[in-house]
């Protein structure tokens, strides 16, 4: 009750969204093979719940395995250029590259290189969720107060001490705000990858229902998006706490 | 047809090929799963492809062009594309080849409501029109406009996105929309309140070939054998699916969201372009020089293609059944 009595002006606002949104299209206000119905688009939901499970299971392992290898991949790089100038100038071009070119172009163009399989999927949530993993760390890597550095490079402490126990544990808001960008850039980049090629997934089914003008399909499939990028994106704050039990956040609404 | 299957029959029972030895082909689609692609999905779950000595694995595509990209970069070893795109494609280099032609008639046009009275192409002056910025449709419509001396300035074409052409139609955005005959008009007439039409630009001097099957050159160099068994167990899906198109449909439906009636609707309406009259003559897949040649030169003229390919690096009919 405490949790309801917290929110329920939230859940009170969504609701009298969705009865206008459902007002809308049955009094003709929308047309239906324009915009369905919430009501439509439960229906449709139910309907192929089994199918719908399916694809965004799979969704779900593209997202979060490209993820976590983009978070892999983005800390380590994080570490070497914080360490290395040479590495710094080396990989920061090709990062901001692969951050600047819509992945959506060049999406199509990997599919033809690694076929329309899981590499190619990965390849695409990887590109385009690893970017803000390396710049946030660098900066929590590198953004360390000066006296504890001073203090500890009196004390002799070896790069690695400095590296393990100052740096890192500095970094790591920086890195779960990272992400927390990243989880949801992993959805998209997963969606994408399935509108270029591919038979299964949720961004599959929004195509395919697009080519049939079949937008209640389309809407469940984008309504199962919200849910799991939603899901995640809590995940991520969950897996905060857990890692950083120290960290008493602030809530949002309390700055 | 019997004697073909006994052929098969015989090979496959007669030489009781391993399992080892089948040839592993991935076919890559034009696009999404179509009712016109139940032919190759019941040749697959029928185990046509199989007692050829085939692991065919169908991939659905995303386009001609990434039909036609997929095969030539060796991803895929057979194809299903449009001709005019292939045509395009090896004008620019890519290693594939044409060795049967399924559809054997463009299956676009303009759609528009019955009453608008949008029956010739000229009709169209001062109305409005929905195109998409890429694919087939977009490239024939200037051929199909300059073949009927259309007054392309009395048209007003809209670009819309993919998929959101027929909505913008049905609500009244445009007059008619450009589409295929198997997607954009089922999707509008059966969702629209009034009677919908099609004009085909086949029926209007854009009489080219559609959606053809084409194999990677190195592959074909490679399996001459597994490219021709390949051919005919694909026509033989289609005489199937001719004599029992509900489960050539379902055998479809089994890999796709869209349902079976409208997978069933597509088959239908795909089957006269597949078995036209020139099939029935010369059979399934046939294709001849003269035809090849007007869906080049239309390319040449009207599209992006820079010049003429010889028609041997284009297509071969030796892959035909005899």
């Amino acid at each position: 009750m405490r949790w309801l009595g917290s929110r329920w002006k939230s859940i009170a606002f969504f609701l009298a969204l969705l009865v206008l949104w459902q007002v809308a299209v049955d009094s003709g206000l929308l047309l239906r093979f324009i915009v369905p119905s919430p009501t439509d688009v439960i229906g449709e939901i139910i309907d192929r719940w089994n199918r719908l499970l399916l694809h965004a299971g799979y969704t779900l392992m593209i997202a979060v395995s490209g993820f976590v290898i983009a978070l892999t991949v983005g800390v380590l790089m994080a570490v070497l250029i914080a360490h290395s100038r040479f590495l710094a100038e080396s990989l920061y071009p090709l990062l901001v590259l692969s951050q600047v070119v819509p992945t959506i172009a060049i999406a199509p163009i990997l599919s033809i290189w690694f076929g329309p399989g899981e590499v190619t999927k990965l390849i695409v949530v990887f590109l385009i969720s690893v970017f803000p993993i390396v710049v946030n760390t660098t900066a929590g890597l590198l953004h360390v107060d000066e006296d504890l550095l001073y203090v500890a490079r009196g004390l002799k402490a070896s790069r690695w001490k400095i590296f393990a126990l100052i740096r890192m544990p500095n970094a790591l808001p920086n890195v779960f705000a990272a992400m927390r960008i990243s989880i949801t850039l992993a959805v998209i980049g997963a969606v994408v990858a399935e509108f270029v090629a591919g038979s299964v997934g949720l961004g599959y089914v929004v195509f395919t229902g697009a080519a049939n003008v079949n937008t209640r399909l389309v809407f469940a499939a984008v309504v199962l998006l919200g849910v799991m990028g939603i899901a995640l994106f809590t995940a991520v704050k969950g897996l905060q706490r857990l890692a950083m039990p120290w960290a008493r956040v602030a809530k949002e609404g309390e700055a | 047809m019997r004697a073909r299957t006994a052929i098969i029959t015989a090979l496959a029972t007669g030489l009781s090929w391993p399992a080892a030895a089948q040839t592993d082909i991935t076919f890559h689609l034009d696009f999404l799963v179509n009712g016109y692609h139940a032919p190759f999905y019941i040749a697959e779950a029928n185990g046509l492809y199989e007692q050829a000595g085939l692991d065919v694995t169908i991939n659905p595509g995303r386009g001609s062009t990434d039909a036609v990209a997929t095969v030539a970069s060796g991803n895929a070893q057979i194809g299903f594309a449009d001709a005019g795109a292939v045509a395009q494609a090896v004008a620019n280099g890519a290693p594939v080849t044409v060795v049967a032609v399924i559809l054997q008639e463009a299956p676009y046009g303009i759609i528009s409501y019955t009453e608008e009275g949008i029956d010739e192409p000229t009709d169209l002056e001062g109305h409005s029109l929905a195109v998409v910025p890429a694919g087939a449709t977009t490239q024939a419509l200037p051929a199909f406009f300059a073949l009927n001396n259309v007054n392309t300035d009395e048209v007003e074409a809209i670009t819309y996105n993919f998929g959101a052409t027929v909505p913008s139609f049905l609500s009244g955005q445009v007059d008619a929309t450009i589409g295929y005959l198997f997607g954009e008009f089922l999707a509008a007439r059966n969702q629209a309140d009034r009677d919908v039409q099609i004009m085909r630009f086949y029926d209007w001097g854009f009489d080219v070939y559609s959606n053809s099957l084409i194999v990677n050159n190195d592959f074909l160099a490679d399996n001459p054998d597994a490219v021709r068994a390949f051919v005919a167990a694909t026509i033989e899906g289609v005489e199937y699916a001719m004599a029992n198109p509900e489960e050539a449909v379902q055998a479809a439906a089994d890999n796709t969201e869209t349902p079976f009636e409208t997978l069933l609707e597509q088959f239908q309406v795909a089957l006269p372009l597949i078995y036209n009259a020139d099939a029935e003559a010369n059979g399934i897949g046939s294709m001849d020089a003269e035809k090849w040649d007007r869906t080049q030169s239309v390319n040449v003229d009207y599209g992006e293609q820079a010049e003429m390919v010889p028609t041997d690096t284009l297509y071969t009919t030796e892959f035909l059944p005899q």
